[in-house]
């Protein structure tokens, strides 16, 4: 049998909605079952993902499953994202299952928790999150106040899954926003789920809905990439631009005068910015770690001024202002171990909104 | 010749063992089944004919978001630990493999591996709980995967390892 990363279940039958249900009344617990105990898990809700219990014809369809893990297990360690509701009051709930199909102990306590200097808790899954692609967002699980832990099951003291043991856990995260119909899941151990949908809760959980929360944590996500034809960089996140020019292909050594090369790639971040929303563009300038800021700081001021009065000349659209600031050798963006790293941080960044 | 109603107790046995495990079982050895778009060599002594296989390229819909997931198998090399994979040009405030590049060979584009706010990578190895796979021995291997954001309109990539060959170029969908 061959997974696929979004092995999405296809058209929301009955069976969806019954699993959505379902699901919201286990929510409030985290559970380890395993397959052979047979069907007398009783009505409780808790005895959730036996293969041969009454359950297992609902609980056994994940909305995503995972390729593999990058863990000793491999695909004997299998994620299923079993459902991702929309709650009220801003909050997400996603359920998740992990299910040990190997004969090694599968160690489950510090699996899906956040690094420890980030936050981390053992027996929970604190270190998943949500990828908002659309907006270049990481979205943390939600933090409950009261007990400052993440707003999210713990199954305490289970430390390892046996063979065909399976553990139900979740964790609650902000709201995308409404636009947002399917996201990112990202844990430790498995490649990212895409495209996973976002369905609106059917019951309510009072438990997550009603409790008083931290100021949700919603990091933004920043691309780097490499021009290797020119040298020149570009860093992304959902809202701003920034384009970095190599200062050895605008100017000469230690000199501010534009050389001709550098009215080409002025042009074309011309054309970007005209095409983009921002009103105000900050152009800075930046030297490598080498040499002396009293030389380095004035040279990247008027580096910078020296794009800027180009871009001014450049740019068509009405309304556009610009700033311009030398920053010398601070805020250095690559390592200034490596001659590579240097040649990054010789340069002058114009950032604008998207 | 053996009577073929006695062997249907035994078909029907494995039928319902079959049945009842309901997923494919690995060995612990170096099998895994996952499909292969594109391989590279080792380059560099230490990892002797160790190599590099590209399982899947994903899309989110109508996004930038790609992520990759690739093994890396180690075949007569030194003991290979993922945190050899660092990004060594930019920083990641993590141990990640955040310096597997993706590379744009059209237009000369090297894509780094997507970060948050804070450093951490979007890629394996931001955190690495007890089972992770730390280290790939002689002829094992491990999984690991990489996100990236690269424009909708590239349809083809290739992936780049330190100490490895670049892929030839595969299909993102």
């Amino acid at each position: 049998m061959k997974r696929s990363l979004t092995d999405h279940g296809g058209t929301k039958g009955w069976w969806f909605y019954a699993l959505g249900l379902t699901t919201a009344t286990l929510m409030l617990t985290s559970c380890v079952s395993q397959s052979d105990s047979g069907g007398d898990n009783g009505g409780n809700g808790e005895g959730t993902s036996n293969e041969s219990g009454e359950n297992s014809g609902k609980e056994d369809s994940p909305i995503a499953t995972a390729l593999t893990s990058a863990t000793i297990h491999k695909e004997e360690m299998q994620v299923d994202i079993v459902s991702l509701e929309r709650h009220q009051n801003n909050r997400v709930i996603l359920g998740m299952k992990v299910t040990n199909k190997g004969d090694k102990d599968l160690t489950i306590s510090d699996m899906f928790m956040a690094p420890s200097r980030n936050g981390g808790e053992r027996y929970t899954a604190n270190g998943i999150s949500l990828i908002d692609y659309q907006n270049y967002k990481r979205y943390r699980p939600l933090m409950d106040q009261e007990t400052e832990s993440c707003l999210c099951s713990n199954w305490k003291d289970t430390v390892t899954l046996s063979q065909d043991d399976s553990l139900d856990f979740w964790v609650a995260f902000p709201s995308p926003p409404d636009s947002i119909n399917k996201i990112g899941v990202n844990t430790n151990v498995t490649p990212d789920f895409i495209d996973v949908p976002i369905s609106e809760a059917e019951s309510p959980n009072k438990e997550v809905t009603e409790a008083s929360i931290e100021d949700p944590t919603i990091l933004d996500l920043v691309s780097r990439q490499d021009d290797l034809s020119d040298d020149s960089s570009r860093e992304e996140t959902g809202e701003k631009t920034s384009i970095m020019l190599s200062s050895d292909v605008l100017f000469d050594l230690n000199e501010s005068k534009l050389t001709s090369e550098a009215d080409e790639k002025l042009e074309a971040v011309a054309k970007e910015i005209d095409s983009s929303s921002g009103t105000t563009v900050k152009i800075d300038g930046y030297t490598d770690s080498s040499g002396n800021d009293s030389i380095n700081l004035p040279l990247s001021e008027k580096r910078a001024e020296s794009v800027k009065k180009k871009l001014e000349e450049l740019v068509s659209r009405e309304g556009v202002t610009f700033e311009t600031a030398g920053h010398g050798s601070k805020n250095p963006v690559a390592n200034n171990d490596t001659d590579e790293g240097r040649s990054k941080n010789r340069r002058v960044a114009i950032t604008f909104e998207r | 010749m053996p009577n073929p109603s006695a062997r249907r107790p035994i078909s029907l046995a494995i039928l319902v063992v079959a049945i009842s495990t309901l997923t494919p079982s690995f060995s612990y050895a170096d099998e895994e089944e996952l499909p292969v778009l594109a391989t590279a060599q080792a380059k560099e002594d230490s990892f002797a004919d160790s190599y590099v296989e590209v399982n899947e390229a994903k899309r989110a819909d109508d996004s930038n978001y790609v992520t990759i997931t690739w093994t890396l198998r180690n075949r007569g090399g030194d003991t290979i630990s993922y945190a050899d994979f660092q990004n060594d040009l930019y920083e990641y405030r993590d141990r990640s493999v955040s310096a597997v590049t993706a590379l744009d060979e059209k237009e000369k584009i090297r894509y780094h591996p997507l970060q948050d706010e804070n450093g951490f990578c979007i890629c394996a190895g931001q955190f690495a709980p007890g089972d992770f796979m730390n280290e790939i021995k002689d002829k094992k291997s491990s999984p690991y995967w990489t996100s990236y954001i690269i424009p909708e309109n590239i349809s083809e990539i290739s992936i780049e390892v330190p100490g490895f060959e670049k892929t030839p170029s595969f299909p993102v969908k």
